[in-house]
């Protein structure tokens, strides 16, 4: 367990120290220049609040993660997540389809939160690390960069694949009672996608964003 | 303790640059800086008032309509987790019942009190108002549990003559609900609870 590093700012900042804001709370800290974010994370001591995550990861590893996880959940989104067997009738159950016949039946509103917070919202984070990383390894600063950049850190709290996974159990158990359900390939792609978006969530760095964008 | 505004300092609340407070402009990223978010409290109150609105229809209008050889049966949240429990799934119909009406129940009442407590400057300390707050942030999306389970059985008896499963308006009001109390605990600033109260 890593331990806090900030400490609360005086009235006078002393040389070779960065000022840093809780953005929680507000509170002005200071934190020695030689303070390794990648292997500390920076709690703020007036609130707790996760200042700093640690964690350093690359551009090119971030951007290989974030393409696996999206390949997972574009073959998890066309693929059935169950199959079925109910009275003489087989069943497939697929997430775009659950959301395109919510759409049909004319729940444009519930259908349109279905499929934002279950695809489009983790489709555009995972597509916005890839572009992000890409541009950044490459040096490349588009005018619309620091707007992505934005976006990807606000699109992550839309994403609501562990909501979903949770939501697919209870289905699950709610039609086992009914008959035979065998489980589909599109289920084991969309819980390694959670695996996988969610350790980008957690180890992805804001501050290795925003530095590196500035140096150029 | 310090706050950054009470030095003429304010972070931008995209790039988390700290700068002068004059800057309407980020130095480092050239994104707007909002020193606090607009109307925090306003905004707050309005999508909680709206959500508190939508809780009625959400409870008491058909969430699903089972069609099955009979009559159409209508089926409320609350109806649906007594039809679970008659089914011996008590853990089921116990996170249906905390997800869908526990949750959004304790978002709508825990930011109430915060907002409450900030006005009318109640004794509650800065460290419970932001656990509360970080607790009902937490919790948000898990409500969206039922409309999950909603779109999967509607997919899953597409193609089925005997049973067929169709949405109700109270699912409409019910996503209304959950996406309201999600944007009021976003529209929250919780810079507002050291500025108005330092401990």
């Amino acid at each position: 367990m890593s331990m806090p590093q900030a400490t609360v700012s005086q009235s006078v900042v002393p040389s070779r120290a960065i000022q840093l804001v809780c953005p929680c709370c507000d509170l002005l800290m200071q934190v020695g220049s030689n303070h390794d974010h990648s292997k500390h994370e920076l709690i703020c001591p007036r609130c707790k609040h996760q200042v700093q995550a640690a964690g350093n990861m690359g551009f090119t590893k971030q951007a290989c993660i974030a393409f696996s996880a999206l390949l997972m959940l574009i073959y998890a989104n066309t693929n059935p997540l169950l199959t079925f067997d109910f009275a003489g009738a087989y069943n497939t159950a697929s997430i775009l389809r659950g959301t395109l016949l919510l759409l049909e039946q004319g729940f444009y509103f519930v259908g349109g939160s279905v499929i934002l917070t279950s695809f489009v919202a983790p489709f555009c984070f995972l597509t916005l690390i890839i572009i992000n990383s890409l541009c950044l390894l490459t040096k490349r600063r588009p005018f619309w960069l620091a707007t992505s950049i934005h976006f990807q850190q606000h699109l992550a709290l839309w994403s609501m694949l562990e909501v979903y996974l949770l939501g697919f159990i209870i289905s699950l158990v709610k039609l086992l009672d009914l008959a035979q359900v065998n489980v589909g390939v599109g289920i084991w792609c969309f819980a390694a996608s959670f695996l996988l978006s969610s350790y980008l969530v957690h180890k992805i760095s804001g501050e290795l964003y925003w530095s590196t964008y500035a140096k150029r | 303790m310090q706050s950054a505004r009470s030095q003429g300092l304010a972070q931008c609340q995209h790039c988390h640059w700290v700068q002068a407070i004059s800057k309407t402009n980020c130095e480092r990223c050239h994104l707007t800086i909002e020193v606090r978010i607009k109307h925090s409290e306003q905004r707050c109150w309005a999508f909680l008032l709206t959500a508190f609105v939508f809780m009625f229809p959400a409870n008491l209008l058909p969430i699903t309509i089972l069609s099955s050889i009979g009559a159409p049966q209508p089926e409320t949240i609350i109806s649906g987790v007594f039809s679970l429990i008659d089914s011996d799934m008590e853990i089921i119909a116990v996170i249906v019942f905390v997800a869908s009406i526990v949750v959004p129940a304790i978002k709508i009442i825990g930011l109430a009190l915060i907002l409450i407590s900030l006005q009318l400057r109640l004794h509650l300390n800065n460290s419970q108002r932001i656990f509360i707050y970080r607790f009902v942030d937490v919790i948000g999306k898990w409500s969206m549990i039922d409309l999950f389970v909603l779109s999967i059985m509607v997919a899953v008896f597409q193609y089925n003559d005997l049973v067929g499963v169709v949405a109700g308006f109270g699912a409409t009001a019910f996503t209304a609900v959950v996406l309201l109390t999600i944007a009021a605990a976003k529209s929250f600033d919780t810079r507002l609870i050291w500025d108005k109260c330092l401990d």
